[in-house]
């Protein structure tokens, strides 16, 4: 399947998030058009119309003596009223966008994190904007605090009610790209991040974004996308070239209520020898990779008795093996600190 | 143009074509009868259609069996449609058929029986049936050629089954379009636009079909070519403007989308059920939800419970629907929610006459609630009107508060006729209700002691959380035990008609701004008024009318226009007494409902000429009743004047 | 669940707030001393509280009846409706507003009797919502009436000889309908029961039918009190998929029968047997179904700004044009 198809199929799987989230801007475009609308001042021509009131009104409604029973709004001052214009055009380029803005395609040097982020926070300035006319409105914007809302708003300020109504992403990326270290920050809320990938693609790189609510799969079946339409939390897919063999297919799906055994799938597993280098992914990168779903999915059967990194201390007895897993990687790689 | 005659046209005589002529005429009636299923109401259609892009007025109605499945080659059977073309805009379905198209003698029998047609109507007829197989088929061919005998109409006989023949196999797919020939030939029709007509009827169908149905079109055009001796000319007034052709359920159901509403409820009731149909096709498209409920109480309750939420919401139903939805009526009146009743008005009381027309909810619509319930009354005129109510009607719903009911009927429902294309605005879909804190001690029902006027809040508004509730109650809306509550309450609910009369224009008088009488009218009749006026001024008399749009408020000035003429009279379509019936009084005569309404209102007595028979008015009937009221020097004594 | 509905402009504001209960306290309740509403009403805004739901995103709709008060007695936004229709209007503002969070109060008139068909529909209709009905067997606020529930052979105003017929049962007759997704039973003066059921029927995706045993001290003072006095007269059907004997329950009902809420055929039997001499009442969940389609989430549609309406009204106008 030519990777237009597959990124059309990755646009499917997430057209209800896509949905919510321009949901949520539709919305905010029409009322805060509605806002300004109260406070335009008619003139010229447009003095003794009012064209809200319908074609059937003409010659029927005087539209001077309707506006006049009408009490006034609280009006806005000048300065306010010319952020919430200005909110209001970032709203209406936010929805404009269309498709596009849930859309990305990274070159093999991108920073797929950075990228990502860059984009959430482009397709934030839609709740940058709503903050700016809820500022506005009650006179608690400050320049220097709130200036940049409408150029720039990264997920980090997005309140749980936004997070909500997070966009999702679809990003079109080659193999060497495929860096997912990071990105365990950015997938959180209800975001949903399907990644296209192209040609060589590393083993497992997925799996370190393991945790107990996170969805996340790796496969090269469309289909196997499907999951991630019913399921409330984060998601996170890799989906690779069609008959990749060199890369694992798994399924960690939260929706399976109770313990790891039941969440993870591993549908296919590369062996150690077939592994290849790909961009700066070397191979035993990839081997340990591996190595953590093999022990992942190993960690679910009953007992686990070859002493893997995971699951093998005694003293987290109780806890989910993800969890252990999660703070297994993060010691692994520095960033304890994080845990917690 | 108003006939050139100075006669009137009561004698049921047409404009007859004779041999080898064409004949120039301003108005022409025709219509296609056949049974169910052979196609006619396609045939008419695609004439009605092309004859408005031609740029002639039209107003076609559809000639609906009683029955789902009727039995073939019985009068109950006969479906079709009806066209009536003009040189300029057709604002009703006019008087008498002149020109027939019938595929059999019994369904042009049922037509005949209704006395439908005109006296000398021409006549063409499907004559397979004469010399059918079938003995009993011919006896009802002889039976019913005697009984149409005895008319004066002018019958020819088509051999339309032979024709067809020559092109395919089975006729009875695509009989219609041999007889569409035969239209396109005889009104002299653009054949590239029925062609193009034709191919977008069936363009998800094979290209073979298609063909076909062209090559019978042009049969249909050769053969009348041949054998028919006559033709009938409307020439089109050339019109630049846009137009689109539809009927007023469809208009409803546009209007419903152009006024942003997001959520319309429904329970299936004829006449209005195909405003669901359409939008139930449209509706998600644009974002909307059309719930359909268990039952005419839920439709109400639900729509009621969206517009309390947010965006008003719209139910649509005809005249029982509204008896069973009244409470919630009320319900919605008492704490202020807005909301949007549609009645496609048919004949009552009861189950009445469901496909049939009436104006008889007026007054239900305007008093049929218990306890003093004021709202919003408006009757669209037109087609056109049907789509721009709704706009109107949620801006004012939302802006008062209140309940608007918008009378159409089911002439306007079914009625189908080209009007100025629409330019939607997004001004006209109105915002979503805000959802900003309320500011501290502002009570949900924040009156304005002069209006009535207040702020609606919409739950998500933090601060804002009150019960609405359908008992008596404060600005808090919290229960009140208080006499000067009630009062003041009541009050503040009723103002808002007083405000929103303040904003509203005298309506404007169609003729003459004053003379011998006045005849006023509300809803779909006015076209047929209107029609019915003009040819009465042009004999001579000096009659007016007006016609209302908003029925509660009533618009301002009424009292001062009926003061300006001798005398004022409704027309309607509902039961009125006959002033010389049996019994009948002044005092005790029971009055069209416009009328009722505009003399207690006006104190002016006001007369009424009303009829109930089934069927949108015809502008000779209405013509009747002027020159009854103005040229019957005994009438004109007793019923008084205005002085 | 992501739902849409909810304004932008009012997810921008911070809602970083702990509510507490008196968030949810509404004017003092205005009915009987000792009425089986006052403990409901506590419960409810227990449960708001313990979900910390915002009371501005709360719509409480009610019929009429002394339940029908209900909503002038909680700081939410509330419908205080007409007799029997709580449930059209419930349906219309999940229906438009699915970010709501939305709750019917009825009584066992408003409910099962006048409001029968609305009852029937909207358990079929199964759109998100708590619906609680409030059951004491009898017409208070218009002073002592049969009512559907009354149980066969009670003197009332209207039969004082003795109701004529036996009762109507809510749950077999809800739990017959289709598309039956959430069917519980629990009583005001078992307080603890009563948040555990109403916290499972919030949580149950779906119409939750909750009827609530309630007594009415002024008219039906008798009707449940053997059952008050004497827990012996009550089976609890505990489930973890249900509800469970938590809270000290377990120590005073030692009647517990564990009924996996899955099991419909069962659940119609259990209640096919309610009330009958030699049966107790059962309180718990009898029947949930998470599977079935949920009216509101099924019927959502993306919003639509105004500009994009009217883009495609043109288009549809396009098809109309002469």
């Amino acid at each position: 399947m030519p990777s237009d198809d597959r990124v059309e199929r990755a646009l499917e799987a997430v057209a209800e998030d896509r949905d919510v989230f321009r949901s949520a801007v539709a919305g905010a475009v029409d009322e805060v058009g509605g806002l300004l609308e109260k406070q335009r001042v008619p003139a010229g021509e447009d003095r003794g119309r009012d064209s809200s009131l319908g074609q059937l009104a003409e010659g029927r409604i005087d539209p001077e003596r309707f506006a006049s029973v009408l009490e006034e709004p609280g009006g806005l001052d000048p300065g306010a009223t010319e952020l919430v214009e200005r909110a209001h055009g970032v709203l209406e380029d936010v929805h404009r966008a269309g498709r596009d803005l849930f859309r990305l395609d990274l070159g093999a040097d991108d920073d797929l994190r950075d990228r990502v982020a860059s984009a959430l926070a482009r397709a934030g300035r839609a709740f940058g904007a709503a903050r700016t006319v809820d500022l506005a409105r009650s006179n608690r914007f400050r320049e220097e605090v709130h200036g940049d809302y409408l150029d720039h708003f990264p997920q980090a300020m997005w309140n749980s009610e936004e997070r909500g109504v997070a966009p999702p992403m679809v990003v079109r990326l080659p193999g060497e790209a495929l860096r997912p270290a990071g990105l365990a920050e950015v997938v959180d809320g209800s975001l949903k991040l399907v990644l296209v990938v192209e040609g060589e693609a590393p083993a497992a790189p997925l799996v370190r974004l393991i945790t107990p609510g996170t969805l996340v799969v790796q496969t090269d079946d469309p289909d196997a996308l499907a999951p991630i339409r019913e399921h409330d939390g984060p998601a996170v897919a890799a989906l690779l070239p069609q008959g990749t063999e060199r890369a694992a297919r798994f399924l960690h799906d939260p929706a399976a209520e109770g313990t790891l055994a039941a969440r993870l799938t591993v549908e296919g597993l590369p062996d150690r020898d077939d592994l290849r280098p790909v961009g700066r992914c070397t191979r035993s990168q990839q081997a340990e990779e591996i190595g953590q779903l093999r022990a992942l999915a190993a960690d679910a059967a009953p007992a686990s008795e070859n002493g893997g990194p995971p699951g093998a201390s005694g003293d987290e007895e109780g806890e989910d093996p993800a969890d252990r897993l999660a703070g297994w990687l993060l010691r692994q790689s520095g960033l304890e600190d994080l845990e917690g | 143009m108003p006939p050139q005659s100075t006669t009137p046209r009561s004698a049921r005589s047409t404009s007859v074509p004779t041999e080898g002529e064409t004949l120039r005429t301003d108005h022409h009636t025709v219509e296609v009868v056949s049974d169910s299923g052979e196609g006619a109401q396609t045939c008419g259609r695609i004439f009605g259609t092309v004859s408005a892009r031609m740029g002639n007025g039209v107003w076609s109605v559809e000639i609906i069996p009683a029955e789902i499945e009727p039995p073939a080659r019985t009068p109950a059977g006969a479906s079709g449609n009806r066209i009536r073309l003009g040189s300029e805009e057709v604002t009703n379905w006019g008087d008498y058929s002149d020109l027939v198209v019938a595929f059999n003698e019994q369904v042009l029998l049922s037509r005949h029986r209704l006395g439908v047609l005109a006296d000398d109507a021409t006549i063409l007829i499907e004559e397979m049936w004469a010399e059918d197989d079938d003995e009993e088929v011919r006896e009802a061919w002889d039976a019913a050629m005697e009984e149409l005998a005895q008319a004066d109409y002018r019958i020819i006989r088509v051999p339309m089954e032979e024709e067809c023949l020559e092109v395919v196999e089975d006729p009875r797919k695509g009989k219609n379009m041999f007889v569409l020939g035969l239209l396109a030939h005889l009104y002299e029709r653009d054949t590239d636009l029925i062609e193009d007509a034709i191919t977008r009827k069936f363009a998800h169908k094979a290209d073979a079909i298609t063909e076909s149905n062209i090559a019978l079109l042009h049969r249909g055009l050769d053969w009348a070519e041949e054998n028919l001796p006559f033709r009938i000319e409307v020439p089109p007034t050339a019109d630049e403007g846009e137009k689109v052709v539809m009927n007023g359920n469809q208009a409803v159901a546009l209007g419903t989308v152009a006024a942003g509403f997001e959520l319309a409820s429904m329970y299936p009731i004829t006449p209005a059920s195909s405003i669901s149909h359409y939008l139930g096709r449209i509706f998600e498209d644009y974002g909307g939800i059309l719930h359909q409920a268990e039952d005419e109480i839920a439709a109400a309750g639900v729509a009621l419970g969206a517009s309390f939420s947010g965006k008003p919401a719209v139910t649509f139903t005809s005249g029982p629907g509204v008896a069973l939805k009244t409470e919630f009526l009320g319900l919605a009146i008492m704490t202020e929610t807005p909301l949007v009743l549609v009645d496609v008005q048919r004949g009552g009381p009861s189950t009445g006459l469901p496909t049939r027309v009436e104006q008889s909810d007026l007054l239900a619509s305007l008093y049929g609630q218990p306890g003093d319930a004021p709202h919003v009354v408006i009757a669209p005129a037109t087609i056109e009107d049907c789509f721009h109510a709704m706009v109107t009607a949620r801006r004012i719903a939302e802006t008062f508060r209140a309940v608007v009911m918008i009378l159409s009927d089911a002439n306007l429902g079914r009625g189908v006729q080209p009007f100025p294309r629409p330019e939607p605005e997004v001004a006209w879909q109105g915002s979503p209700p805000d959802q900003s804190a309320v500011p501290e001690d502002k009570p949900p029902y924040d009156w304005n002691e002069r209006t009535g006027l207040s702020q609606r809040f919409v739950p998500g508004q933090a601060g804002g959380q009150f019960s609405a509730t359908g008992l008596a109650h404060d600005e808090e809306s919290v229960v009140a035990y208080d006499y000067d509550l009630n009062q003041h309450a009541s009050e503040m609910r009723s103002r808002k008609l007083a405000v929103l009369q303040s904003t509203l224009t005298p309506p404007e008088v169609h003729g003459e701004d004053s003379g011998d009488l006045l005849v006023v009218g509300w809803g779909s009749t006015k076209g047929a008024i209107e029609e019915a006026v003009d040819r009465a001024r042009e004999e001579g008399l000096s009659v007016s009318s007006l016609h209302l749009t908003f029925l509660s408020p009533l618009p301002p000035g009424l009292g001062e226009i009926f003061g300006r003429f001798d005398r004022v009279m409704t027309a309607e379509i509902n039961y009125s007494d006959d002033p010389d019936a049996p019994y009948i009084t002044e005092e005790n005569r029971r009055r069209g409902q416009l009328a009722t309404l505009l003399r207690s209102t006006t104190l002016v007595d006001v007369d009424s000429w009303s009829r109930v028979l089934t069927e949108p008015l015809r502008p000779m009937q209405v013509h009747g009743a002027i020159r009854d009221r103005l040229l019957d020097e005994s009438r004109a004594a007793t019923t008084g004047g205005n002085g | 669940m992501r739902t849409q509905g909810c304004s932008l402009l009012r997810r921008a504001q911070d809602q970083d707030r702990v509510l507490e209960m008196d968030d949810y306290e509404g004017p003092q309740a205005r009915w009987c001393p000792g009425c089986g509403d006052h403990s409901i009403l506590a419960a409810t805004e227990r449960l708001l509280k313990n979900e910390q739901i915002a009371p501005e995103e709360t719509v409480v709709v009610s019929g009429i009846g002394c339940s029908g008060r209900f909503p002038h007695h909680i700081d939410t936004y509330g419908f205080h409706a007409i007799h029997g229709r709580a449930l059209p209007v419930a349906t219309g503002v999940k229906l438009h507003r699915p970010d709501l969070n939305v709750f019917a109060v009825m009584g066992d008139g408003d409910c099962i009797s006048i409001g029968a068909g609305h009852w029937i529909h909207a358990t079929r209709y199964n759109a998100d919502m708590v619906a609680m009905m409030f059951d004491n067997h009898i017409y208070g606020l218009t002073k002592k009436q049969t009512s559907p529930t009354t149980p066969q052979g009670y003197a009332t105003n209207t039969q004082p000889h003795g109701t004529y017929l036996p009762p109507m049962n809510p749950l077999t007759a809800t739990l017959g309908v289709s598309n039956v997704s959430f069917v519980a039973q629990t009583a005001e003066w078992v307080p603890q029961h009563l948040n555990a059921t109403l916290e499972a029927a919030h949580h149950h995706e779906g119409f939750s039918f909750v009827r609530i045993l309630q007594r009415c001290p002024h008219y039906t003072s008798e009707m449940f009190l053997d059952a008050v006095r004497d827990p012996d007269r009550i089976e609890l059907l505990v489930h973890p998929d249900g509800v469970e004997a938590g809270g000290g329950l377990s120590e005073i009902y030692e009647h517990r029968r564990r009924h996996d809420p899955s099991d419909l055929d069962f659940a119609r039997r259990l209640a096919e047997k309610e009330g009958t001499d030699a049966e107790r009442i059962r309180l718990g969940v009898y029947y949930r179904d998470e599977s079935r389609p949920v009216y509101d989430r099924i019927r959502s549609v993306p919003r639509r700004s105004a500009e994009e309406r009217v883009q495609t009204l043109e288009e549809e106008l396009d098809r109309h044009a002469v």
